[in-house]
């Protein structure tokens, strides 16, 4: 939920969350390298302040592993409530999750406790998926490829060649 | 019958869960800062003899277990958080300053004395609400107290898990921190 001034319904916020989603799920798949394959998942159940509804999920797989060893990580949409956004993606890797946040810019501006009113993330410069690393305050990084590899570090024992 | 199920095994389980970790953890750092190991040779050495001689507690679902700890953990830390923060809050409001007496006016006596007295019967959504009327009127400051707001929802769910009253906005901790953080920092610029 953000306190920009657009009204959408329900359904309207739900359209708008699957295509963020399917945009994202096609970005990811353009940055990752011949070695991994992504596998989607349809009818994945979301429940939000919207109501229920489905979407999919997307499994991160390397290609010359066999199964079941070769899955890196599951990408689960939560939905669109989430504190300080409008979309919600875990990221579960086998040794831990992350989480992407759809974030606008300019979606939270605040006063801050010099008076300036300023964005609460500074980095959120356009709309997109953030990730919010931890032992970083204050700190929203664009999920690009890079980022995106970072999580997939930070989850799983997997790293580059 | 009753649908009731004990509600603390879990606590129980995610505290242990957390205190072998930080113990794995305890063990690693010396371990690793007294040898200095300059080539990853050693380092490999070092981390092996490490977890040979960690016991890891035979749990027949154990990585469940561990996940489950995590966002047990999770839930606290925002539970914690809101604790904190709402003490702090009613003691800063407590402790405000009162006017000079040529500023004081007889009204505004008679509000922050009532204000004083009822202070603690007010509600955590309540206080907020000042906040949003006094500290926090600007557009962007309600920004803020609204966040506070949807974590106060979410600690509500943590606290009492009623089912019916679900809070389906998702909380990252850290943002929950930030959000909470900034309240507070602001308030100790105006005192």
């Amino acid at each position: 939920m953000t306190p920009k001034e657009v009204k959408r319904t329900p359904q309207e916020q739900q359209q708008l969350y699957l295509k963020r989603i399917n945009q994202f799920f096609a970005q990811v798949k353009n940055w990752l390298s011949d070695d991994f394959e992504t596998i989607p998942t349809e009818n994945y159940l979301v429940e939000d302040e919207t109501g229920k509804y489905q979407t999919l999920s997307l499994s991160i797989v390397r290609k010359e592993i066999p199964k079941p060893n070769n899955k890196i990580v599951d990408l689960f949409p939560k939905g669109t409530s989430v504190l300080m956004g409008e979309g919600f993606i875990e990221v579960h890797g086998v040794y831990g999750e992350e989480s992407f946040i759809y974030m606008l810019k300019d979606g939270w501006v605040i006063q801050d406790r010099f008076g300036q009113i300023r964005p609460m993330y500074k980095e959120v410069k356009t709309d997109g998926w953030y990730w919010l690393e931890s032992y970083h305050r204050n700190k929203a990084s664009l999920v690009d490829k890079e980022v995106l590899m970072d999580v997939l570090k930070t989850v799983t024992l997997y790293d580059e060649p | 019958m009753m649908n009731l199920d004990n509600p603390l095994p879990p606590i129980l389980n995610a505290f242990e869960a957390t205190r072998d970790a930080l113990r794995v953890t305890r063990r690693l750092i010396p371990e690793l800062e007294a040898k200095q190991p300059d080539c990853q040779g050693e380092l490999f050495h070092q981390r092996r003899k490490l977890l040979n001689r960690t016991v890891f507690p035979n749990h027949p679902n154990g990585k469940v277990l561990l996940e489950q700890t995590e966002k047990e953990i999770q839930d606290l830390f925002v539970l914690n958080l809101w604790v904190v923060f709402e003490r702090f809050v009613r003691l800063y409001l407590q402790q405000i300053k009162r006017l000079e007496k040529n500023q004081r006016h007889f009204f505004c006596e008679a509000l922050y004395q009532d204000f004083q007295k009822k202070l603690e019967f007010l509600t955590a959504q309540e206080i907020l609400d000042f906040l949003k009327l006094s500290f926090f009127n600007t557009n962007e400051g309600s920004h803020l107290i609204g966040s506070a707001r949807q974590i106060l929802e979410y600690r509500n769910w943590v606290a009492h898990r009623n089912p019916k009253k679900r809070s389906r906005v998702r909380i990252v901790p850290n943002i929950a921190y930030d959000t909470l953080n900034e309240i507070i920092e602001t308030l100790l610029q105006h005192s």
